[in-house]
């Protein structure tokens, strides 16, 4: 495993300047207003966890994973090191930008304690993207993949588009309700064991994927 | 000293593999005994690189098994994967890398890495530390591939045309690289080549695969001391004791044969040409010619 974050690591550094020039933009925006301070934490979560896609191109590229594959590395363990990956850089990401919004922003006036709430469900949150891409990737390779995820969108925000307008159904309100009902603890709880779960799941069906491939 | 047995002696057993592409069948047996070098020959597309990736687990058999060290290789845990060193003739490492960035890599993937003669055979190979690999020569790409199968204390070599583009001076290096590693005890090497001269000169046994089934298998001494070529013409043909006559191949003075008695016919056939036979012209006979 180490040997594998090592060289993700090293694939993330050769990117060192389109991170700071991507991170810079965002800060840009940060900066032009505290509005976006929320967007700019979800922007670095997000851009910490997309590191981890550009680092399957570089595997695959060139029938690449025919010799990784002969190196101590199993599917399984390549699976997991992805998903290590994915939850450092994005965690990295969060955190960062977590932190410049707490010292820098009024954090949209929310409490220190609310902010890291927010923070840590963001991170949840594009956990799941990250969730849905890996298998995506591994089993139709980078472009494919960004199609079909593009699609997968569609589809999401026309389900839940006709069932705002034609069914009467407020998800927003519900969503709301319900993470009333349950509290700030009972939020995180849930959604923390629910990204656990959909985590787990996303792994077995890419161990599942990487298992059946042939290289 | 107790002696092995047979199974302590097989480092790899592939028995009666099978593999289906379209049109292409492969139906392999061999085995690569402990403390040997065996060579696998073949025209492209004979199954070579099937047989090595099968080996490695890069793919998976339709059939039969594969086992290294009486292990089926698609149980093999990360440990397991430790003890062999694989060199494949189309895939290495990222070129966005160069070897000081896979140094470290190596390190975490191998707890027997020998980070500092690893260095070393790499500056004596002329392969630069600090330069993408993707600007390699093919040469240079090949000698960084077989010097990381060599620098973890492997037991085992898989080695799917470790010399290709590699010049003379820098073979015969690599060669001798791995007659060093066999000095060893309890090691063993798997090698395919398009130089069949490397081969000959480093094998003790070789495997001919053609159209996916193993063809011939035999010593190299036993290839290269016994075997021959027998030019005759038509009378002289008609004449011979056919028994050791493996091909033959009509020619415009009659027919070319290949035959494992050399001794044989020069013995009792003093009047007819007889060639030593080297493994292009056994791989070729063997394909080409008519089956007697």
């Amino acid at each position: 495993m180490t040997g594998l974050l090592i060289k993700d690591f090293q694939f993330m550094k050769k990117n060192w300047m389109v991170l700071l020039f991507l991170v810079g933009m965002g800060g840009i925006l940060f900066a032009s207003s505290s509005r976006y301070v929320y967007f700019f934490v979800s922007y670095c979560t997000m851009f910490g966890g997309l590191m981890m896609l550009n680092t399957i191109s570089y595997d695959s590229f060139d029938n690449g994973y025919a010799y990784l594959f002969s190196l101590p590395v199993t599917p399984r363990l390549y699976v997991a090191e992805k998903y290590l990956f994915v939850i450092l850089t994005s965690a990295a990401g969060c955190v960062f930008s977590g932190t410049m919004a707490a010292f820098m922003t009024d954090r949209e006036g929310l409490m220190p304690g609310e902010h890291l709430m927010v923070c840590l469900m963001l991170w949840m949150v594009l956990l799941w993207v990250a969730c849905l891409m890996i298998p995506l990737n591994l089993k139709f390779g980078t472009e494919k993949s960004r199609s079909i995820l593009l699609g997968i969108w569609v589809v999401v925000v026309v389900i839940i588009g006709s069932l705002a307008l034609h069914g009467g159904v407020n998800i927003q309100g519900q969503l709301s309700r319900s993470m009333e009902r349950l509290g700030a603890v009972g939020d995180l709880a849930v959604t923390g064991g629910f990204t656990a779960v959909v985590l787990c799941l996303s792994m077995a069906v890419s161990t599942h994927i990487m298992n059946r491939k042939e290289y | 000293m107790m002696e092995q047995t047979e199974e302590e002696r097989t480092m790899l057993k592939i028995d009666h593999l099978q593999k289906h592409y379209g049109d292409f069948h492969l139906n392999c047996t061999m085995e690569v005994q402990n403390g040997r070098i065996t060579g696998l020959v073949g025209p492209n597309g004979a199954g070579k690189s099937t047989v090595f990736k099968a080996v490695l687990g890069l793919i998976r058999p339709e059939g039969g098994s594969v086992s290294l060290s009486g292990r089926d290789v698609r149980e093999f845990s990360v440990e397991d994967k430790r003890l062999y060193g694989a060199v494949l003739t189309d895939s290495g490492f990222s070129g966005w890398l160069s070897i000081k960035e896979i140094i470290p890599m190596l390190k975490g993937l191998y707890p027997g890495f020998d980070r500092r003669d690893f260095e070393e055979q790499c500056r004596r190979f002329g392969l630069p530390l600090n330069k993408k690999i993707k600007d390699f020569s093919m040469g240079m790409k090949a000698k960084l591939k077989v010097l990381t199968a060599l620098s973890h204390g492997a037991e085992f070599l898989v080695l799917d045309e470790p010399t290709a583009g590699l010049d003379v001076m820098a073979r015969d290096e690599i060669l001798s690289l791995l007659r060093d590693f066999m000095e060893t005890e309890g090691r063993a090497i798997f090698i395919s080549s398009h130089i069949s001269t490397d081969l000959e000169g480093l094998c003790d046994d070789i495997y001919m695969i053609h159209e996916g089934e193993i063809i011939l298998h035999e010593d190299t001494d036993v290839l290269l001391g016994q075997y021959a070529i027998l030019k005759v013409e038509e009378e002289q043909y008609a004449k011979l004791d056919q028994r050791y006559l493996l091909r033959k191949q009509r020619q415009p003075y009659g027919y070319r044969c290949l035959t494992s008695q050399r001794q044989f016919y020069r013995d009792n056939y003093p009047g007819i040409v007889i060639e030593k036979s080297g493994i292009d012209e056994l791989i070729y006979m063997m394909i080409k010619g008519e089956k007697i």
